[in-house]
């Protein structure tokens, strides 16, 4: 027996017609975990840089950013942003680069055309803590550094936090030393991003 | 929010309309940064097997080292009968007079030696190149002790030195060769680690001999020496083998010196000939041939274990 409360309900519902992802549109705003708006960036990394020396570094690297809007719904989004970096091993060459810390200016994007491509640029400075006690800091490299790397994650669709694993390319130059060239470093990093 | 969603404003592009997205009921997305990655890898896994050792690591720069590589010494090899010993020292007590001897215990040989330019070494208490001057030739064949009633002269390798200090000469009585004239030397300024074990000079001077060169090899094998002088003044360094060299700007004089003190005409390397390495690269990365090969082939690993993940959970 048709009662009114069943009537209204298969007026009201939908029919059932194939996702907007899949006739090719894109998807609503909603879906996207990311905020649309400006919003708080971090990262935290851990990986292997190796430069011209047979002893790699160990890296722990931190970036605190600032989202900047989005431009467009599914657009490739970008955050400013400082990100320390500390150094302990042979990577950077001089025994003084034994403990080291780096202090850059990167921009950090993901999303748009290959939302699972997470891409990183900047630079800064070196500072060489040397192997001694107390630590002598020595500014000695201004480089820059690109990021390369893949966003992966179960629940990648729903939630801001996802992991990233990727490569990483320095291009420093010694200036305290006074090296002529730039001198290029290529690491691997494995971590998390709140993005 | 479908209107939102489709308007010009919000899509770029068509082929940004279509992109593949996170959601788990799309294609995956292309793995282009896994491409990236196998071919940068793949790249400079190819490159690292020709890197080769450009530093030979740490070596002595200061002058109180050099004494390690005087005829002064049983590791030496034999010198001549006529041979002038060099070492370094410092006039300490110039007060003392120089009261030395060569002896020869087993010959029953005593010979006395002076020291070239003493009055002149006396004038302060710098480290200096000092030249020891036998009264006599030596005998041939025989292990001659240093010995001295007096000295000013204080050497710390003298005097803290395990082994006797002394010469050992050759069985022939042939002198020592004459200085050849030089051609063809050059110099580089080779990259060192400036902030620790060395020296806090980033940069130190190698000298290149010709590498087809058998007169000026034969002369160093038999005692002779390059003494080394710059333009900037200072006392003069000997050069033996490849000992190293402060860096210094300027034009390098070197002068060849025969082991009974002989000295030849000199020959000025300029400053605009003299190399200068770019960058330091340190001395481990030529010991063990594609080291950081190895540890570039991580990445690759990566790559091939999650593809035949990937392909398995496909299949």
């Amino acid at each position: 027996m048709i009662t009114p409360h069943l009537l209204l309900l298969a007026l009201t519902s939908a029919p059932l017609t194939p996702s907007p992802a899949a006739q090719g549109a894109p998807l609503p705003a909603a879906d996207d975990p990311v905020p649309p708006g400006k919003h708080f960036v971090f990262a935290n990394h851990y990986g292997l840089s190796f430069g011209l020396n047979a002893a790699p570094s160990g890296e722990l690297t931190l970036f605190f950013g600032h989202a900047m809007p989005a431009r467009a719904h599914g657009a490739r989004r970008w955050a400013i942003g400082y990100q320390p970096t500390f150094t302990v091993g042979g990577a950077d060459r001089y025994l003084a680069g034994m403990f080291t810390q780096r202090h850059h200016l990167m921009a950090l994007s993901h999303g748009g055309l290959h939302p699972r491509l997470h891409l990183a640029f900047g630079g800064g400075l070196v500072i060489f803590n040397g192997v001694d006690i107390p630590a002598r800091w020595r500014p000695s490299v201004a480089e820059a550094e690109g990021q390369l790397g893949y966003l992966f994650g179960r629940h990648r669709a729903r939630r801001r936090v996802v992991g990233v694993v990727g490569l990483k390319l320095r291009l420093g130059w010694n200036a305290a030393s006074l090296e002529k060239a730039p001198v290029p470093m290529l690491g691997g990093f494995l971590g998390l991003v709140l993005r | 929010m479908e209107v939102l969603a489709t308007h010009p404003r919000w899509t770029r592009n068509r082929a940004q309309a279509a992109a593949p997205t996170n959601r788990p009921d799309m294609p995956r997305s292309r793995p282009t940064p896994r491409r990236a990655c196998f071919v940068l890898s793949a790249a400079l896994l190819l490159t690292t097997g020709e890197a080769r050792a450009i530093s030979s690591g740490c070596e002595l720069t200061a002058q109180e080292g050099a004494n390690v590589r005087s005829p002064l010494g049983l590791a030496r090899q034999p010198i001549a009968t006529d041979a002038h010993p060099w070492f370094y020292g410092r006039c300490a007590a110039p007060e003392q007079p120089f009261d030395c001897a060569l002896i020869a215990e087993d010959a029953g040989d005593v010979v006395p030696v002076s020291l070239n330019d003493l009055a002149q070494i006396c004038e302060d208490d710098a480290l200096r190149l000092l030249r020891l001057a036998p009264a006599r030739p030596l005998l041939p064949d025989r292990f001659y002790t240093l010995e001295c009633a007096s000295t000013p002269i204080l050497s710390e390798w003298l005097y803290f030195s395990d082994d006797p200090v002394g010469v050992q000469t050759r069985p022939s009585l042939a002198p020592s060769l004459p200085p050849p004239p030089l051609a063809g030397l050059g110099a580089i300024l080779r990259r060192q680690d400036d902030t620790g074990c060395c020296t806090d000079d980033p940069l130190r001077t190698e000298l290149q001999l010709p590498l087809d060169a058998p007169e000026l090899d034969a002369f160093l094998a038999d005692g002779g020496a390059l003494e080394v002088r710059f333009a900037r003044g200072g006392d003069p360094w000997i050069y033996i083998e490849d000992f190293v060299l402060p860096w210094v700007e300027g034009d390098i004089v070197v002068t060849p010196v025969a082991g009974n003190s002989v000295r030849g005409a000199p020959f000025t390397i300029t400053e605009g000939t003299i190399r200068e390495e770019l960058i330091y690269i340190p001395c481990q990365i030529g010991r063990g041939r594609g080291a950081l090969g190895y540890w570039l082939a991580l990445p690759l690993l990566w790559l091939l274990w999650g593809t035949r993940r990937r392909r398995g959970g496909a299949a």
